[in-house]
C-alpha cells in the first residue's frame, strides 16, 4: 500500500462516514456540517481521478456556495434547529424493493468493469483545465451559454419574488 | 467543429427571443422602463420570431456541432411557442392590470420560457433538453407564483417548483443513465447503438469504454468526448462490430434510464399517475400563466417527447411502446373521469388537459410517422383550443377566485353573446366534435394507434372522449340554459378580444381544412 | 513518491508555516506600533527592546486564559469554528511560490510547497471555506452581535468573491496558465519585449518604459486595484471590517470567544493579510522578481536567497500598507459596502476582462 492508496482510503472513508452521518442525524445542524465533511471528500476523490479542476470547483461551488446557502437556511429558522427532525419510514416495502433494484444495478456494474482499463487512461491524462475550457467555448458552447441564460433568469425570477412591494 | 456564424441563421427564432428578452431586462433596467414598452417589444419579438421559423421550415439542417437540428419539425413547434407566446401575452395585459399587477417580468419570463421550448424541440442531444427544460420550468415556477401577495399563487408556485424539480432529478439521473450505457448523450449516436442495446447484445467496444462508471475520468479526457458530440463519430460508432463485452448490463441500465427519462418527460405533460400536480398548480397560477402553461408547456414537453422516441430510441422499441400507451389511456381515463366532479373551471381544464396528455401519448405510442404527424397536429389544436379558453376564464376571473365556478357562467350568453358562443366553440372542439380541430387531432393520433396494433388503445380513447364531451358540453348548457348573472362588469381589453379571436378563427382553420 | 519529496515537502510546509505564523506575530505588534506612530502615542514598549516581545507575551497570557463558552451555544460548532478559520489561513499558502528555485540536498528545488496546475481556482476555493468560520463562529455563540457579525461577513465575502475572482480572470488571461509560479515566470521579461507590437505612434513610450519588468500591474491596471480592494474586504480589514464594526457588534463574530480559540481566530485575520499580500505580490507585482538581479553575477545559491528576500520585501510592504490604510480611512456603512461590491467593482472587473480580452486578440 502505497501513499496514495492510503490516502484514497482516507477520502473514502471521510466520504461515506459523513455521508452516513447526513442520513441517520436526527439533528439538523449535525447533518449540515457532515454535508460540509461529505463534499470535501469528494473533491479530495476527484483528485485522484485526475480531475483537478472539477475538484476545486466542487469546493467553490458545492462548499463555497451551495453549502453556505444551506448552513444559512439551517442558521436562520432557529426554531426548528433543536427540534429533532421526526422520520419515520413509510412505504417501506416499495423502498426496500427499489433500492434493492439499484443497489443490484450498481453492483452489478461494479463487477462487470473492466477496472485495469481505467489505469490507462489516468496515465494519459494532463492537466484538463484548459482542454475543459476550449470545449465549453467550441463543442459545448451552446450548453454553456444557456447555462448562463437559466441563471439570468433564476435571477429576474428570485429578484421578482423577493423585491420589496411598490406601490403602483 | 462546434460554432459557426451559419448556427446563428438556422436558430434565428430562438435567437429573436433571446435578443427580445434581453432587450426587455435593459429596458425594464433603464428608468424609463414602462410595462407598456415591455408588452410591445415582446409581442414584436414573439411575432418576428414566429415569422422566422416560417422562413426556416424548408431548410434541414444541424447546427452547433450536432447540438440542434434545425428543420420543419423544430420550427413547427417554434411557431407553436411563438403563437401561444404571443397570445398569452395579449391576454395577460387586461388581466394584469385588472390584480395590479402589470410588470414587465412577465414578459421576460415568458419569453425565455418559450427560449427554453424551442431549445426543447430542437434538441438533437439530451444536454440540451435538459437544459431547455430547466429554462421553461424556472420561468414557470416564478410565473405560477407571479401574484406573490395570494396564497393561492405561491402555494401554486411552490408545489410547481418541489414536484418540478424532483422530475427533474428523475430526468437527469435517466439521462446519466443512458449516457452511461450508450456512450453518448448525442441523439443520433444513441438511434445507432439503440437497436443493440435494447436486444442487449454486446456492444462495441468503444462503448462499453465510454459506458463505464467512472465516466468522470472520461470527461476529462477531452478528445474522447469531443469525439462523441461530432456528427462523424455516429458512422464510427455505427460501424465499428460488436466484439463480446458488456453484455447485458448495458442494456438494462439503457431501459432503466429511459424509464427515468421517461418519467419526467410525462411529470412535465402531466400524464398519469405524475399528474398530481396540475390541478393545483393551473388553479392557483394567473390564469395567463396557466393558459401558457397548459398550451406551451406542455407541446414543448411534447416537442421533446417526439424527438426522444423517434430521432433517439426510433422505432424498435416494443417495451417502451407499451410503457407508453399504458400512461396514454391511464391519463385518459383518469383525467377525464375526474374532471366530471370539478365545479371550478381551472381545475375542470387542468383534468382536461391530463386527458389530451394521454391523447397524444398514445400517438407517440403507436410509433409509427402517423403517430408523429398526429402528435404535430395535435398540439397545435390544442394549443389555440386550450389557450381560447383560458383567455374567455382570464375575462371573466375576479379577486379572490371569484366567478371560477362553471355555474358562475350561467346567463353568459344573453349578457356576451360572442364570449358566449367563442367558449362554446373552444367546448365543442376540446370535446372533439367535427369539423373542429380536436376531432382531427384525435382521429390523426387514433388512427394512428389502430396502425401500430394498438386498437385497445384507439377504444379506450373513444370512450374517454365521449365521456368527456359530457363535462365539455355542461358548460355550454350552463351557459346557454340556465338562468343567471354572469357579472362581467367593466370594460374587456381589447388585446385579450384579439386572442380570443385568433384562437377561435384557428380552431376552425385548423379543423376546416386540416 | 520517495522519501526525499515528502521530506522536502515537509520541510518546505515547516519554513512557510514558521514564516507566517511569525509573520503573523510580529505583524500584531508592528500593527499597534505603527498605529500608535499614526495616533502620535507610544504603543507597546515595556516588554523585550522596542516591545519585541509583546506577541509572545500576549500568546502566552492567551493560552492560559481561561475558556469560556457560553451556556446557549452551541459547543461542537463553537470549538470546530475557530480551527476552520486557522486552517484556511495556514493552507493557503501552499500555493505560492515564495522564490524561484534553490539548490538544497542536490536537487533544485521549486520554492512552492504545493506545485499544482490549479493554483489560482485553489486559492479561490480555499477563501470560500473561510467563510465558514466566521459564519459558524457567530451562530454559534448564539448572541445576537455575534450572529449579525457573522452574517455580515458571510454576504461581504461572498459578495468580494466574485470580483476578486473575476479580477484575477484578466491575469490568466495574460498568463495562460492557473500555475502561480508560471504566472511569476511569465512577468519576468522585460516591458519592452511586449511593447515591440505597439502601434508606432506609441512606439517613443519603449526608451521610456522599456526598461520596467513585465509585472502584471502594468498590464492590469484595473484588475489590480479592484483585486487590491477585494483582498481589503476579504480579509475583513478596514474600510470593511463590518463583521467586527466594534461600535455596532462589540466584537462580531469572535464576541463570545476567549483565550487561545479568539487567539486563533486573530491569528488567522494576521495570517491572511500576509497570504492576501503574497498572492497580489505573486499576481501583479511580480512574486520573487527582483528587475537586473540576474545581471549581477551572484552565484546561483545568492541568486535565491535574493529572490526570497525580494519576495518578503514586497509582501513587507504591502502589509504595512493594510495597516496604514485601517489607520486612516474610516469603515463604510454596510449598504455602502454591499452598493460598491456589486455596482462598481462587479462591473469594473467584468468590463477588464473584456477590454483584456479585445487588447489580447489585438496584441496577437
Amino acid at each position: 500500500m502505497d501513499l496514495f492508496t492510503i490516502l484514497f482510503y482516507v477520502f473514502a472513508l471521510i466520504t461515506l462516514g459523513a455521508a452516513c452521518v447526513v442520513v441517520f442525524s436526527r439533528h439538523i445542524v449535525r447533518a449540515a456540517f457532515a454535508l460540509l465533511f461529505a463534499f470535501f471528500g469528494v473533491a479530495g476523490l476527484y483528485v485522484f481521478l485526475l480531475a483537478d479542476f472539477i475538484a476545486v470547483t466542487q469546493l467553490m461551488v458545492y462548499i463555497g456556495g451551495i453549502l453556505v446557502l444551506i448552513i444559512f437556511g439551517v442558521m436562520l429558522t432557529q426554531k426548528q434547529i433543536n427540534v429533532d427532525i421526526k422520520t419515520s419510514p413509510v412505504q417501506t416495502w416499495p423502498a426496500v424493493l427499489i433500492v434493492a433494484a439499484l443497489a443490484g444495478v450498481l453492483i452489478g456494474m461494479f463487477w462487470s468493469t473492466d477496472w485495469a482499463r481505467m489505469g490507462e487512461i489516468s496515465t494519459a491524462t494532463t492537466a484538463t483545465t484548459p482542454k475543459l475550457g476550449e470545449m465549453l467555448l467550441t463543442t459545448y458552447v451552446l450548453p454553456f451559454e444557456v447555462a448562463s441564460v437559466i441563471l439570468l433568469v433564476a435571477l429576474v425570477g428570485s429578484a421578482m419574488i423577493a423585491r420589496r412591494e411598490r406601490n403602483t | 467543429m462546434g460554432f459557426q456564424i451559419s448556427d446563428i441563421a438556422n436558430n434565428a427564432p430562438l435567437f429573436t427571443l433571446v435578443a427580445t428578452g434581453l432587450v426587455v431586462i435593459l429596458l425594464e433596467s433603464a428608468k424609463s422602463g414602462k410595462p407598456n414598452v415591455s408588452f410591445i417589444v415582446s409581442l414584436a419579438g414573439f411575432i418576428l420570431s414566429g415569422l422566422l421559423a416560417v422562413g426556416g421550415l424548408k431548410t434541414e439542417d444541424v447546427s452547433f456541432g450536432g447540438m440542434l437540428m434545425n428543420g420543419s419539425y423544430s420550427n413547427f413547434f417554434a411557431i407553436v411557442f411563438c403563437l401561444t407566446g404571443s397570445l398569452t401575452i395579449l391576454i395577460s395585459k387586461s388581466y394584469l392590470e385588472r390584480f395590479g399587477q402589470f410588470r414587465s417580468e412577465f414578459y421576460i419570463l415568458v419569453l425565455f420560457a418559450a427560449m427554453g421550448m424551442v431549445l426543447m424541440a430542437s434538441a438533437n442531444d439530451l444536454i440540451i433538453i435538459f437544459l431547455g427544460i430547466e429554462l421553461m420550468s424556472v420561468s414557470l415556477y416564478v410565473l405560477a407564483g407571479f401574484f406573490r401577495t395570494q396564497d393561492r399563487s405561491n402555494e401554486s408556485a411552490l408545489k410547481y417548483f418541489l414536484l418540478g424539480a424532483f422530475a427533474t432529478g428523475f430526468l437527469l439521473y435517466g439521462i446519466a443513465l443512458v449516457y452511461g450505457s450508450a456512450g453518448s448523450t448525442n441523439f443520433s449516436v444513441i438511434h445507432n447503438q439503440a437497436p443493440a442495446l435494447m436486444k442487449n447484445q454486446p456492444l462495441p467496444d468503444s462503448v462499453v469504454q465510454a459506458g463505464l462508471p467512472d465516466s468522470v475520468v472520461q470527461a476529462g479526457l477531452p478528445d474522447s468526448v469531443v469525439q462523441a458530440g461530432l456528427p462523424d463519430s455516429v458512422v464510427q460508432a455505427g460501424d465499428s462490430g460488436l466484439p463480446a463485452g458488456q453484455a447485458g448490463l448495458a442494456g438494462t441500465i439503457f431501459l432503466l434510464g429511459l424509464g427515468l427519462v421517461i418519467v419526467g418527460l410525462a411529470f412535465k405533460v402531466a400524464a398519469a399517475p405524475f399528474h398530481m400536480w396540475a390541478p393545483d398548480v393551473y388553479d392557483g397560477a394567473p390564469t395567463p400563466a396557466t393558459g401558457f402553461m397548459a398550451t406551451a408547456a406542455k407541446a414543448a414537453a411534447f416537442g421533446a417527447f417526439v424527438s426522444i422516441a423517434f430521432k433517439m430510441i426510433g422505432s424498435t422499441s416494443g417495451t417502451i411502446s407499451n410503457l407508453l400507451a399504458v400512461i396514454a389511456a391511464a391519463s385518459m381515463i383518469l383525467g377525464n373521469v375526474i374532471a366530471i366532479s370539478q365545479s371550478n373551471i381551472k381545475r375542470m381544464l387542468a383534468y382536461s388537459s391530463i386527458a389530451h396528455a394521454g391523447y397524444m401519448l398514445s400517438g407517440i405510442a403507436a410509433a409509427n410517422v402517423e403517430g408523429q404527424a398526429g402528435v404535430m397536429y395535435y398540439v397545435a389544436a390544442y394549443a389555440c383550443m386550450t389557450l381560447g379558453a383560458f383567455a374567455i376564464v382570464s375575462i371573466l376571473e375576479r379577486d379572490d377566485a371569484a366567478n371560477l365556478s362553471i355555474d358562475g357562467y350561467a346567463g353568459l350568453s344573453a349578457k356576451h353573446p360572442v364570449i358566449a358562443a367563442a367558449l362554446a366553440l373552444f367546448m365543442f372542439s376540446l370535446a372533439g366534435i367535427p369539423p373542429l380541430a380536436g376531432f382531427f387531432g384525435k382521429y390523426y393520433v387514433f388512427l394512428a394507434a389502430v396502425k401500430a396494433d394498438m386498437t385497445w388503445l384507439a377504444i379506450v380513447g373513444v370512450l374517454t372522449s365521449l365521456i368527456s364531451a359530457y363535462y365539455y358540453l355542461r358548460v355550454v348548457v350552463v351557459m346557454y340554459f340556465k338562468e343567471g348573472e354572469a357579472a362581467v362588469e367593466g370594460r374587456i381589453g381589447m388585446s385579450t378580444v384579439v386572442a380570443i379571436a385568433v384562437c377561435a378563427y384557428l380552431v376552425v382553420q385548423l379543423g376546416v381544412y386540416p | 513518491m520517495d522519501t526525499t519529496f515528502v521530506l522536502l515537502s515537509i520541510a518546505k510546509i515547516a519554513v512557510v508555516w514558521g514564516g507566517v505564523l511569525t509573520g503573523a506575530a510580529i505583524l500584531v505588534l508592528a500593527e499597534r506600533r505603527i498605529s500608535a506612530w499614526i495616533q502620535n502615542r507610544l504603543g507597546p514598549n515595556r516588554v523585550g527592546p522596542f516591545g519585541l516581545l509583546q506577541s509572545a507575551a500576549d500568546v502566552v497570557k492567551l493560552l492560559f486564559k481561561e475558556d469560556i463558552v457560553p451556556t446557549a451555544a452551541n459547543r461542537f460548532v463553537h470549538d470546530f469554528a475557530p480551527m476552520i478559520s486557522i486552517t484556511v489561513a495556514l493552507t493557503t499558502f501552499a500555493v505560492i511560490p515564495f522564490g524561484d528555485t534553490i539548490e538544497a540536498f542536490g536537487q533544485n528545488v521549486k520554492l512552492i510547497v504545493a506545485d499544482v496546475n490549479i493554483g489560482m481556482l485553489y486559492i479561490l476555493a480555499l477563501t470560500g471555506i473561510g467563510v465558514y468560520g466566521i459564519t459558524l463562529a457567530g451562530w454559534s455563540s448564539n448572541n445576537k452581535y455575534s450572529l449579525l457579525g457573522g452574517l455580515r461577513s458571510s454576504a461581504q465575502l461572498i459578495s468580494y468573491e466574485l470580483s476578486m475572482g473575476l479580477s484575477i480572470i484578466g491575469v490568466i488571461m495574460i498568463s495562460g496558465t492557473l500555475r502561480l509560479d508560471e504566472v511569476v515566470m511569465h512577468q519576468t521579461a522585460p516591458l519592452a519585449h511586449s511593447m515591440q507590437k505597439l502601434p508606432s505612434w506609441l512606439q517613443w513610450l519603449i526608451p521610456v518604459a522599456g526598461w520596467l519588468p513585465s509585472w502584471n500591474v502594468f498590464f492590469q491596471p484595473i484588475g489590480f486595484i479592484t483585486f487590491v480592494v477585494a483582498s481589503f474586504a476579504e480579509t475583513n480589514r478596514l474600510p470593511f471590517d463590518l463583521p467586527e464594526a466594534e461600535p455596532e457588534l462589540v466584537g462580531g463574530y469572535h464576541t463570545e470567544y476567549t483565550g487561545m480559540k479568539f487567539g486563533l481566530f486573530f491569528l488567522s485575520e494576521y495570517a491572511n493579510m500576509i497570504t492576501s499580500s503574497a498572492l497580489i505580490t505573486t499576481l501583479f507585482l511580480g512574486g520573487w522578481h527582483l528587475p537586473f538581479a540576474e545581471s549581477w553575477g551572484l552565484s546561483p545559491f545568492a541568486l535565491s536567497l535574493v529572490k526570497i528576500g525580494t519576495f518578503f520585501v514586497k509582501v513587507t510592504i504591502l502589509v504595512v500598507f493594510y495597516i496604514i490604510v485601517r489607520w486612516t480611512l474610516p469603515r463604510f456603512r454596510y449598504d455602502q459596502l454591499m452598493r460598491l461590491g456589486w455596482k462598481v467593482m462587479l462591473p469594473l472587473s467584468i468590463a477588464n476582462i473584456l477590454a483584456t480580452g479585445l487588447l489580447l486578440l489585438w496584441w496577437s
